[in-house]
Formats: C-alpha cells, structure tokens, sequence
C-alpha cells in the first residue's frame, strides 16, 4: 500500500512529518486566527505541493527522453584501488530550478555502485561530465545501467529509476603485483633434502664444485670450505635442461585481491627457477589450470565473479589437482588465500576440513596468508590454532602497503 | 564556492540567532546585553563549526554541554561560600556577574548544540525549523483572533511604517517565511554535503535559481495578498466593532457577534480642557458617538436625526452646530480636544456637543484631530426629588418613539414582575439596574450564536445572563420602555478617569461601551450603566501609561494645559535602577576567578584521555598532553616532524607505540585494532612515566619546573589546542 502511494507521490517520511507538524499548525494556531501560522502553513504547503508537482512531472515528462552513453577513456587496463576516469554523455536531461538528478552506475554481478554524479540546474540539451571510479577488485566490470535518484534539493521528495545504456561498457581490472618477496619453494614432489628455507640461501650440490681456476671469479669461491680446508674450491652450478620440479597451487583468492596478487608473484618468482606450476584458483573450472603468470592473472580475473569460499568450490579446487597429477604423487600443496579469509568461525572451519581431506591424501599442505596490510596476529588467533591443532607450516607474507 | 557558501550559511546563521534574541530581548528582558549574548551565539557557531571538523562524537560532546551549566554552578556556589568579603558589594557583583554568566552560558550552549548538530547532520533543518517555527509563533502569538494591539513590535512596526496593522502582522509572517526558505534552500544546496568521491555538475545556477525565486516570490506575494483579502473581513467585523461604520439610519452599529472592545488598542487620546470635577458618574466619563433607539422588529437601529438632536452624527473632519435649544440646567461646558489615532466616521464627545471643530493635525501620528465644546452633565442624580421622565415638548410621534415597545411581552412581564412593589417610576429603574447588576454575568463570548437570526437579547436576559454591555443597554432599554420610561441605547466610549494622566484620556478599543439613556425631564439623557457582579471573562487591562506619555509629548505642547506642579508626584517614582558599577577591587578578584577556572578547564582536559573510550583518540590525547608538557620545556616539535623522530631527539627512552601515533596523527581512519583498552590502559601508564622521567630529565629543578608546567596549566591555548589535538 505505501509502496503503492510512493509509486504515485513520490513523498519521503520527513515530508510526512513536516505535513503533519503544518496539520497540526492549521487546526491549532490557524483556527485561532493566527495569520503568521496561517501564512506558513499556506506558503509551506505551497511550496509542498509545488515541489512535489515538479519532481513528478520532471521524473514523467522529461527523465522519459534522457540518454546516458558512458565512455571509458582509460584505454589500459588498471587495477584495483586505482582512481579510473571516464566520462558520462548526457542527453535531453533539463532540470527544474530546486531539482536535482543523481546518477550512479550500477554493474553486472555485484552490489558496487559507483561514486554519485549529482546534476542540478541543467539547462543544456546535452552535456558530458567526467568522473573517476575506483574498484574494490579485480574483474572485468560490466556496467548494468545507470540507477537515478531524481529529488528536489529539500529532500521532500524523491524518485528513483534506472537508465539502461544503448551500448555496453566495462571496466578490466587486472591485479597489481610487486616484485619484492619472500617465497620458500616448496616442489610438489618431496626429495630428501628439500627444506621449506629462505631461497635467499640456496644449498650447493657437491657435483658442481670444482678446483679454483683464477678466471673463475671471487663470487664462485665457496669460502666456508677455504676458511676449513685452506682449499679454494669455485661453483659452477649449471642450469637444468628440464624443469626442477613442480608445484601445486591453489589460490583461495575470494574478492579481496590480496590473496590473487601474492599468488602472482608466487608464480611469477616459481616460474624464475625453472619450476613448473600448477595453479588453479576458487571460482574456476575444474579442468582449467594455469601454468604461468600470464594465464594464472587471466584464471584469477574470470573467476572473481565466483570465487566464493564454499565447500564445492573448495573441493573443486583439490580434486583438480588430484586428477591432474595421477602419474605423480603430489606431496605438498600450496594455498595462498587472504587474511580476511582466515576471520568468522564458518570459514575457518571450511578450511579446516579442506586441510583435513589434503592430509587425509597424504599430502602436505602449505599455508600462505596474504594481507594488503600488517598482519593482525589476534585477529586471526583463531585461524592459527585450527593450524596448530592440524599441524600446519605457516609463511605470512605482506604484500601491500599503502 | 564551496568556501563561500559555507562562510555565508555562517553568517546567515549568527544573522538568524541574533535576530532571535533581539526579538525575545524585546518581548522580555533577558537581563543581559544583547551584544554580549550575540558575541556568545556566534563563538558558538563557530566552534560547533570546528568541533564538527574535529569528528567528535556525540557522547563526547552531550558529556561536555552537560558539564559546562554544572561546573560553572559549582565555581559560583564556591564563590558564595567564601566567608571573606573583598567588597562591600560583594554578593551584589557575584549575583549580577552569575546571572549575566548563566544568560551568556545558556545562549552559548544553545547556539552551540543546534549549529552542531545542524553541520552534523542534513535533516536537522527540518528540527530546527519546526522548533524556530514553533518558537515564533509562540511569540507573536499575542496577535491571535485580531488582538494586534497586545503586541507592541505589531504597533510600533505598524507605526513606524505606516501600515495598517493587519498588513504589518502579514509583512512579519512573510519576512519570517522568507527568512525560513532562504536559510533552508542555502543550508540544502547539494554543495554542502556533498562527499569528496562525488561529482557535482551545475549548470549556470544564477539564471536558473533568478528565475525559479522570481516564480516562487510571484507564488508568495499571490498567497500573501489573498490571506489579506481574507482576514481583511474578519478584521472589520470582529475588531472595529463599528467604530469606523457610518452612522446610517435603519441600521445598529452595534453588533453581537462579539464583545465590544475585545482589544486594548489605542483609538484616540482625549484631552479634557479644564477640569470636570463634577462629573455625576466620577470616575467613569462617557464620551457618546451615536444613540439607536428606532426598534424595528426586534432590534434597535439609529432613528432618524429629528429624534435624537442631540446626537451629532457627523464626521470628526467636518463642523457641527447645535442648532436646537435644549435646557441645560444641571450642566457645564466642557471643552474637549480629541486625537484620533483610527479612522472614526462620527465624532464624539462627553454627552451634549454644542460645536466640533476640526483642527489643524500636527503629528502623523494622528488620524486627525477635533475640538468639541459640549454641555457636560453636573447633577447628582440622589438630590434630585420629583423626577418626571420625558419631554413635554416631544410631539406625539417622538413620544411614541422612545417609549416603544419589545413585541416579546416577557421584557414586560419581568419588568414589572420586579418592580410591582416600586410605584415610583425612578425606583423602578434603581430596581432593574439592580436586578441586572447582580445577576448578569459578563463575557465577551455568550455563546448565543444560534440566536443571530432573531432577537440577540432574549437568550441573555431570560436564559443564562450571560452577556456584554451591549445585552445589558438593550435589556435595559427594552425593560424601561415597558414601564413608560423613554430610554435608547447609547454607544461610544467608556473611560476611567483614574487611568488618565493630567486630564489626558487614552481611549481604546476595549473602552468602546453601550450603556441604557433614559430621558429625565429638564435634564434630558441620562445614563443608566450597569456593572455586573460576576465575570467570567474580562477585557479591561491597565492603560499603556508610557504609551499615553509618549502620546502627549506628540500633542502641540504650546496648548499643554499641565498644573505647573504636576511633576512634583513623579519625583522619587522612578525604579531604583541598580548601580552596575564593578568596583576595581571586585574586577582584580573576578580576573583572578577567571584565572582559576581556566586552571580548572585546563587541568580537567589534560586529565581527560583518562576517560575518554575510543581508543585511538584515548593514546592521541595522551601524546598531545604529553607533547604539550614538553613544549613547556621548549621542547617543541617541528612542523611535519614524525612523533617517532621528535621523541628520539628529546629522550632516549624508546617509545613504544609511537610509530603508531604517527599513523592516528596522519591517517584519521588509522584504526587501533591490535591492541584491547586493557592493554592500551597498561601502555598508557609506561608511557607516562617514560614522559615523567624525560622531564625529569630535561629540567631537572623542581621548582622550575613546577612553575612552567602551572604556566602551562594557567594558559588559555592549553585547552584549545588539546581540543585541537594539534602539538
């Protein structure tokens, strides 16, 4: 019934209230002769229904012809958290001195409104006027139309609306990365031998150590053995012909970026030491996966509009990887997921029993906590005694500061 | 432009608030100078102005506004306790310094929470405007049913611009809306709360705006001429009470649609030329405009002029002779000089005129101005034995006139139902006055609506006897004319001499009368009044004494007819006004006052992080208490300089949480998260002493140091920059 009325008058509660106070100002002070509340209430009313007269008839009359064209004049892609401009067209929009006309566009696949255009005293018949977005994620944005709120500068009242576009227009947001970083390298297939340690100290094998030729170079002499042999011994290590190993990853990247842009530049830093991966995110299907930085930034892009921390999509992500490498045990499996994901008791638990289905595949599971910020240790003292209780190697990285 | 509508929105709003209190100041003396209270509203605005910048929240600041009234009863209270006396006029000053405090605190603290939350807050407007609006009208309230002389602002407005009053009230109505709507659309221009990530596009807003205010005045001044129209009517029927109607015949000037005289404003000032000691009906002095005494149907209208000569009739701007010869025994001249300060069609003067001459007007400030020269009665109506009634030399047809009769026989039969023991005519009438005087009940609303349509009498006299002077005269007349008595129903005014002022009389509206004549042989018309015993509603208020002094400063003062010792009652009247003078004593101790309660504020907010919930801003206003203490040693902090750097640099302790501070100070939105109050309490304490002991430190006299940080404790700028929180 209310909804009913404000689809005729497009009246606000305030409005209401202010009526109320003149109804109560005619019967009382009015009755009684008095000509400055009666002159209120005359002019208030007035002006009320004056007001009310134009919203509607601007909202019926003139917003019917509008035209709205966006354009986007940002021609590379960007990422998120950056201020992207682009213009709005508009068209046949004339507005009434009092009146004003807010525009938003509204996208595909998300609740995310763009910050408000506010229009008043138009008179032009067309005009353009640039605004500039920023997104909360990755994606590739689709704009749905252009939602109008169309109100007098009172807020007395009010009408909203949508325009829909005549051609489509959309925002890619891609994922920023960074080239610092701190990964321990952990293959999928276990060797004796490998250590989660920093690759900032790689190990030597013996089988590239040679006598000291003076052409070799200072760098090459291994010093620990000069300093207990007082033998000068250079390396030569050689590059492999085939990849060292493989590593498993899976990104549990939901629409917080952090956890999509560690797992880049996890990739991107694997993929520099000959490494070959195998990568699959939340959201994606079961088949896909990337193994490079190229096709994983394009798997975590697509997938963002589904990439729900869910019980599907996390066993889709694990069984991927199960069926991929049939041929080869996989002994360690990396998850990279953001430290949002790791707050609220629903989620730890999800994670939890993923973690219990990898080990119960006897595999080893590595976790990677992403965060754009300092890590709040007692904000996820929850999610670390899941891991403690469940055994877990933890490596925290900081991937973003602003 | 943002700038600049923010800075006029300001101005308007300390033009708004000052307005008001003039405004209350004029209906009644707040006690204090209207300028010092301005000053007060507008330091208000402009803090809540910055407070809003500032983000503080709500209960911070409800907390605040309920401290001030409390702490500043505290400081008098204490003040009053102190048992020795500097002064002689010692809790004289104390009470005048408290009451201009508390007035300069109350306007402060309510400019200060309606500009807070009205930058706060968008709908806000709307409260503000509903309460100003209530507020307005609460105080012009007085004009309601047409009672525009009740308000001084509307008289005096209404003088000074030389409107009638009805279009002054309606220009007050219309300033106050415009006023309304202006500071309303500027307060709700979208630029105003518009958010930084928005776009705002305007065309030329000029053009558009001239235009749509040119639509809305033209809107506006249509309503405002046509609630003129209007009330207009009402205005001549309810408030003149026929004091501007012609004298036609066949028709009664009188009406019973409401009391006569429902307002005290003035109509004229009467100066009686000479004295009238021997006034029969002293103090009360009737002035008669008009006699109806023609009963058609069931009412009386104004006869024709060959039956009432006496009666003038005619305008105050034209001359009147009386040409008929009539016996003036039992009366004296008496010259009268009349000031009409509202229109009136007929003039009138103290019973028989002989001749009214228009004079020449002096002052704007009257309508115009008459001289009547009128036979006034000096009988004493208890000497006089043999009383016969009516004229022998009226013709048949004169005779039959007065002594008409009622057609409702029960005038009669209660007439004489009370008089069947009185055989004299003379106490016959005493018996019907009597019987009216102690059972009438005035009100000026009867409530005998219904009864319009026929006879507006009969309801009062045989039903609750309730009515006005105008029942009573005609109850009278009808009742005397039933026993034989020729009487009318006289109509003017009704003064009491008591309230005049060196033989001025200011007559209003409320003094409009009707009063019962009966004619007494050789002494022609007689007034027979009554008062009743019981009143339900009374009109009558005191004369506006400083209304009629002012009025006889305008009248021509070579024509003053003041006894030269007329001024020497008036010595020693004046009020005592109360000597505002502070000794310089008093001014040294109240400095000294004002000394101690900044010492108090500045102690209260440098102790105030220890209260304060949020946490960010708790570990902020620590530091800035802290950093302040510092800058009384000079150790002070350069512009842009990171806390983190500036510590390292005076102390060489390690401050903890520093870099922390240094993200609060610089990123508002910082949130303190990974921290609970507890340990922020616990850190809080190691900081402090950590703080102590770098003093210590620094200035390693304690005396020394005692001194600068009471300087700091004593200073002003302590607190405004720890409100600040800017070191």
């Amino acid at each position: 019934m209310i909804k009913n009325i404000k689809n005729v008058i497009p009246i606000n509660l305030k409005t209401v209230l202010i009526i109320i106070f003149l109804l109560i100002l005619y019967f009382g002070p009015v009755k009684n002769q008095d000509i400055i509340a009666d002159l209120f209430v005359l002019s208030f009313a007035s002006l009320i229904a004056l007001i009310g007269i134009l919203v509607i008839t601007t909202n019926t009359f003139i917003l019917k012809n509008v035209e709205v064209s966006i354009s986007n004049n940002n021609d590379s892609t960007t990422s998120s958290n950056v201020k992207i401009p682009y213009s709005l067209l508009i068209r046949n929009a004339r507005l009434l001195p009092f009146l004003k006309l807010e525009l938003n566009l509204a996208f595909n696949n998300s609740d995310f409104l763009s910050p408000s255009f506010i229009l008043n005293n138009i008179g032009k018949k067309s005009f353009d006027v640039i605004g500039e977005i920023t997104f909360p994620h990755r994606g590739i944005w689709q704009v749905k139309h252009v939602k109008y709120k169309l109100s007098d500068q009172f807020g007395l009242f009010s009408k909203a609306g949508i325009y829909n576009l005549k051609e489509n227009a959309d925002f890619q947001i891609i994922i920023d990365t960074y080239s610092n970083g701190n990964f321990p390298i952990a293959s999928s297939i276990e060797k004796e031998g490998d250590d989660f340690e920093s690759n900032n100290y790689p190990q030597g094998d013996p089988l590239e150590l040679k006598a000291y030729h003076p052409s070799d170079g200072l760098k090459k002499i291994a010093w620990k053995i000069y300093a207990r042999n007082q033998i000068l011994i250079s390396r030569h290590p050689e590059r492999a012909m085939s990849p060292e190993g493989t590593i498993a990853i899976t990104a549990l990247a939901t629409k917080d970026d952090s956890a999509a842009r560690l797992s880049l530049n996890y990739i991107n830093k694997v993929t520099q030491s000959e490494m070959l991966v195998n990568f699959n995110c939340l959201g994606a299907t079961k088949e896909e996966f990337a193994h490079n930085f190229i096709n994983a930034e394009k798997m975590l892009i697509n997938s963002v509009w589904e990439a729900e921390l869910s019980l599907e999509n996390l066993s889709n992500c694990l069984n991927s990887h199960l069926e991929n490498s049939k041929e080869k045990q996989i002994a360690n499996l990396v998850i990279i997921i953001s430290d949002s994901d790791c707050v609220g008791s629903e989620k730890i638990n999800l994670i939890s029993s993923l973690i219990s289905e990898i080990k119960s595949k006897a595999i080893a599971p590595i976790i990677f906590i992403a965060s754009s910020e300092e890590i709040k240790t007692e904000k996820l003292s929850s999610f670390f005694e899941m891991l403690s209780q469940q055994d877990i190697k933890l490596h925290t990285e900081v991937n973003y500061y602003e | 432009m943002n700038k600049v509508l923010h800075f006029i929105i300001f101005i308007l709003r300390i033009c708004i608030i000052s307005s008001l209190l003039i405004f209350v100041n004029a209906f009644e003396d707040i006690g204090s100078s209207t300028s010092m209270l301005i000053l007060g509203a507008a330091l208000a605005v402009f803090i809540a102005k910055k407070f809003n910048n500032q983000k503080f929240s709500n209960k911070f600041f409800i907390l605040l506004n309920l401290a001030l009234p409390i702490l500043t009863y505290i400081i008098f209270y204490l003040l009053n306790l102190i048992p020795f006396k500097i002064d002689s006029n010692y809790t004289l000053n104390l009470a005048i310094i408290e009451n201009h405090s508390f007035n300069f605190l109350g306007i402060f603290q309510i400019s200060l929470i309606s500009s807070y939350f009205y930058y706060k807050y968008f709908n806000y407007i709307y409260v503000e405007m509903i309460a100003g609006t209530c507020f307005f009208l609460s105080l012009l309230s007085g004009h309601r049913n047409y009672r525009f002389d009740l308000m001084n602002i509307v008289s005096d407005l209404a003088w000074y611009l030389k409107l009638e009053q009805l279009t002054t009230v309606i220009l007050i109505g219309a300033s106050f809306f415009i006023v309304v709507f202006v500071y309303l659309f500027l307060s709700s221009l979208p630029q105003r709360f518009k958010k930084d990530s928005e776009k705002f596009y305007s065309g030329n807003p000029i053009v558009s705006y001239s235009l749509g205010g040119t639509c809305l005045l033209c809107i506006f001044f249509f309503l405002c001429q046509s609630l003129y129209n209007f009330h207009y009517k009402e205005v001549q029927t309810k408030i003149k009470n026929g004091v501007s109607d012609e004298a036609k015949e066949g028709v009664s000037p009188l009406n019973f649609h409401s009391g006569l005289g429902g307002s005290s404003q003035a109509t004229a000032v009467v100066r009686l030329e000479g004295d009238y000691k021997s006034n029969p009906y002293s103090p009360l002095l009737y002035f008669r405009e008009t006699a109806v005494s023609n009963l058609i149907e069931n009412q009386l209208v104004i006869a024709s002029p060959d039956f009432n000569p006496d009666v003038n009739n005619t305008s105050p701007l034209s001359y009147f002779e009386q040409k008929n010869d009539f016996n003036y025994n039992y009366r004296e001249p008496l010259n009268q000089s009349i000031f009409l300060l509202t229109d009136h069609k007929i003039a009138f003067s103290v019973d028989y005129p002989i001749n009214i001459v228009e004079l020449e007007n002096k002052n704007e400030r009257f309508k115009s101005v008459y001289r009547a020269y009128a036979m006034a009665p000096t009988f004493n109506l208890n000497d006089l034995k043999n009383i016969e009634f009516g004229n022998p030399n009226w013709n048949m047809e004169t005779k039959e006139h007065f002594l008409k009769e009622h057609p409702d026989l029960r005038y009669k039969e209660l007439a004489e139902k009370l008089t069947k023991n009185n055989p004299e005519k003379f106490s016959k009438i005493k018996t019907i006055l009597n019987y009216l005087t102690k059972k009438s009940i005035y009100t000026l609303q009867p409530g005998h609506e219904s009864e319009l349509q026929g006879d507006p009498v009969a309801p009062y006299l045989f039903g609750d006897m309730r009515g006005y002077c105008v029942h009573f005269a005609h109850a009278t007349t009808y009742m005397f004319r039933a026993l034989g008595i020729p009487a009318r129903v006289a109509t003017g005014y009704m003064s009491d001499l008591s309230q005049s002022k060196d033989g001025h009389i200011l007559l209003r509206m409320n003094d409009r009368h009707a009063w019962a004549e009966a004619y007494i042989k050789n002494l022609g018309w007689i007034v027979f009044d009554i008062q009743p015993e019981q009143v339900e509603s009374h009109a009558e208020t005191p004369v506006d004494a400083d209304l009629l002094e002012e009025l006889i400063d305008m009248i021509d003062p070579g024509q003053e007819l003041i006894p030269e010792d007329a001024g020497k009652d008036e010595v020693g009247l004046k009020d005592k006004a109360i000597d505002y003078n502070i000794s310089k004593s008093f001014l040294l101790y109240f400095i000294i006052i004002a000394f101690l309660l900044i010492l108090l504020i500045n102690s209260i907010l440098l102790n105030l992080y220890k209260l304060v919930g949020n946490k960010e801003r708790k570990l902020k206003l620590f530091y800035t208490v802290n950093l302040l203490k510092l800058q009384a040693f000079n150790k002070k902090r350069e512009d842009g300089q990171s806390f983190k750097s500036f510590l390292s640099q005076v102390s060489n302790k390690s401050f903890d949480d520093i870099d922390v501070l240094d993200k609060i100070y610089f990123n508002p939105n910082y949130k303190l998260e990974s921290i609970n109050s507890i340990e922020l309490d616990k850190l809080i304490k190691n900081e402090n002493k950590k703080f102590k002991d770098t003093i210590k430190a620094i200035q390693k006299n304690s005396f020394i140091k005692f001194i600068k940080l009471f300087f700091m404790y004593i200073n002003p700028s302590t607190s405004i920059k720890i409100l600040k929180r800017k070191v």
